[in-house]
């Protein structure tokens, strides 16, 4: 007879699961208030959301304070991981989370929003992104990873429209494709260290001294392809403008920052590794994916006719220059990608809610799409305080210097210029001032070009609410003021990622 | 001799086996630009519908109802709830405590998931709300 298993709660360390376990309650007692009493009005559901976040948030800030005293934590069968990384992204995750749920609140009605399970389904996947940042366990990143994507995927479709559908089975599909990729690099990687926790196939491995590289190779590229995808790397790219284009703004601006941020801390974790360990092949891969990324994205940009799939174009573009600091990989790059999506995430996700206040209910006459650029044209006429807040964003997004994401790209470059990729360096301002043409274009429509049509006066603000406003007000004040916040930021990003040996 | 090799019975073939592939390639590229070209780009509704030689689409029938599908999704995900217990039960004396409540949590979510379904009518012959 075999001795009972007995596992002490403070082994455990429930503490660990906390974050997510708040917001997965929340999604459960969003389902089960409509259980009980159905047709609530879409407000209730979004002040469940919002408070539910906030405990995440609450949760989150408490880590920070244990992270400081005692350092990473380890929780349930070591399966959870909570170290600097892990808290730093899930801070962004949830941050952006709590500015994209307001969203909803539009004045004019969509069909998503009156569904409780949007609101369910939106915390379950932000409960899958955070058990996807927060262990190193490959099987756990997969099953967070899933989690995540299946939600997605059905939030996507829920915007009820012919494109929106094309849009998810798109993205299905290649998603599935991806997650097959991600299996199949865990399963090789399985095989040749027999374990799926990321710090011992990194032990192991070292101490093999990389003998069956051949292996290691084929898995690594099945790792980079399904992470690629998740990042919208360029060879892997092309779902990225048209779910885009199919899915409402407003989600749009949340699936350029959050879903990428989960996948760059799984990139961190899986190919830092990798790239210190004297063998160079992965290196010179992620050195050409990255230029790739920037340039290619930055060429394809130029050319769009609509703002949305230029927005798409030019979120790939931003995700090369943060891959560049999984690159580099000194302490002082992965800082730098954190600052520069911190920053990101309030400039982004403020243009796509600049789309996402003006989206008509049906497109106008003559055009395929919701957001051509001469539907902005004479925008300052008609709606200046509009016009300059979204000139402010594109401005900011160019990377002028007083704007957020100038502050990011400053230590993103200066990083690779301290760690010696001079070319890469020149490669990234060279890349700023292509983007600069686009982003000023739809500032030229604005304030150069006469209103095309006859619009009626409120035709740019006819989604708005005071949420929606009160939001796009929070990422501009963020993105013009982010030059104060830019220095205390960084000493503690730069604490956290560095005493998490990273 | 150095037209020997030029001499070969099947060098003819291979000549033309050449000229095919270039008259084949040359051949698609004018049918690709001159109907790219050419081609009407007007989106006129006949046009979009589902090609059936000219008549309007007709509906199908005897078409399957959904309701199969979310029957078949709904048991496929109680059924493999069901096996996970299987290997519990067997081994509930050796996991104890932790196994009873870890397995209580789980069959919590489950009730819920399944209160869910049945609420919202997805057990019930075409009556889904």
């Amino acid at each position: 007879m075999l001795e009972a298993v007995n596992i002490s709660m403070d082994s455990l360390n429930l503490v660990t699961l906390a974050p997510m376990l708040t917001v997965i309650v929340g999604a459960l007692s969003i389902l089960i208030i409509d259980l009980l009493k159905s047709n609530q009005h879409k407000s209730l559901y979004v002040m469940i959301s919002v408070l539910f976040l906030l405990l995440d948030l609450g949760s989150l800030i408490n880590f920070v304070d244990f992270f400081g005293t005692n350092g990473t934590m380890l929780g349930f069968f070591d399966v959870m991981l909570v170290d600097g990384l892990a808290i730093l992204s899930q801070l962004i995750i949830v941050g952006a989370s709590i500015l994209f749920i307001p969203l909803s609140l539009t004045s004019k009605r969509f069909h998503e929003y009156n569904y409780p399970e949007y609101y369910a389904l939106f915390l379950f996947m932000i409960a899958g992104f955070q058990f996807m940042v927060a262990t190193d366990n490959l099987i756990l990143i997969f099953v967070g990873l899933e989690t995540a994507s299946l939600a997605l995927y059905a939030l996507i479709a829920m915007h009820n429209r012919a494109k929106s559908f094309e849009a998810a089975v798109k993205y299905f599909t290649m998603g599935a494709l991806a997650a097959g990729f991600f299996s199949f690099g865990s399963m090789i990687f399985y095989a040749l260290t027999g374990s799926v926790e990321i710090n011992q196939i990194a032990s192991v491995l070292a101490a093999d001294g990389y003998s069956n590289i051949g292996y290691v190779l084929v898995a690594v590229i099945f790792l980079l392809a399904s992470i690629g995808f998740k990042l919208s790397l360029v060879p892997f790219h092309s779902w990225t403008p048209d779910v885009y284009e199919g899915s409402s703004a407003a989600l749009a601006g949340y699936m350029s920052i959050v879903p990428k941020i989960a996948a760059f801390i799984v990139a961190m974790r899986m190919f830092e590794f990798l790239i210190h360990s004297g063998v160079v092949w992965l290196e010179v891969i992620l050195y050409g994916a990255v230029i790739l990324t920037m340039t290619a994205a930055n060429i394809w940009a130029l050319v769009q006719k609509d703002v949305k799939r230029m927005l798409a174009y030019s979120s790939i573009s931003h995700a090369g220059f943060a891959m560049a600091a999984i690159m580099i990989g000194t302490t002082q790059a992965n800082s730098a990608l954190f600052m520069y999506w911190i920053l990101f995430v309030f400039t982004n996700l403020g243009a796509f809610s600049m789309l996402w206040v003006n989206r008509q209910k049906t497109l106008l006459p003559g055009q395929s799409s919701d957001h051509p650029y001469e539907k902005f044209s004479g925008m300052i006429k008609t709606m200046p305080v509009a016009a300059v807040m979204m000139a402010l964003f594109m401005l900011s997004l160019a990377g002028v210097p007083p704007f957020g994401i100038f502050w990011g790209k400053l230590y993103l470059i200066g990083s690779a210029v301290s760690a010696g990729y001079t070319v890469l360096a020149l490669i990234m301002a060279l890349n700023s001032a292509i983007a600069g043409y686009y982003y000023l274009k739809l500032i030229v429509y604005m304030f150069m070009k006469e209103p095309a049509q006859e619009t009626e006066s409120g035709f740019y603000m006819m989604n708005a609410s005071l949420s929606l406003k009160s939001i796009i007000g929070f990422t501009a004040f963020a993105t013009i003021f982010s030059v104060v916040l830019v220095n205390p930021l960084m000493e503690f990003i730069t604490a956290m990622v560095y005493n998490s040996g990273y | 001799m150095e037209h020997m090799n030029v001499a070969n019975p099947y060098f003819g073939v291979f000549v033309l086996f050449l000229l095919t592939f270039g008259a084949f390639y040359a051949t698609t590229l004018i049918a690709r630009l001159a109907s790219r070209a050419m081609a009407a780009k007007n989106t006129e509704k006949l046009k979009m519908t589902v090609y059936e030689c000219g008549p309007e689409v007709t509906k199908q029938p005897n078409r399957i109802s959904p309701q199969f599908y979310l029957f078949a999704l709904l048991f496929l995900l109680f059924d493999v709830e069901i096996v996970f217990m299987f290997p519990w039960a067997i081994d509930f004396k050796l996991l104890g405590w932790f196994g009873l409540v870890e397995m209580m949590l789980f069959i919590l979510l489950l009730a819920i998931g399944f209160v869910y379904a049945w609420k919202k009518g997805a057990l019930e012959w075409h009556n889904i709300k």
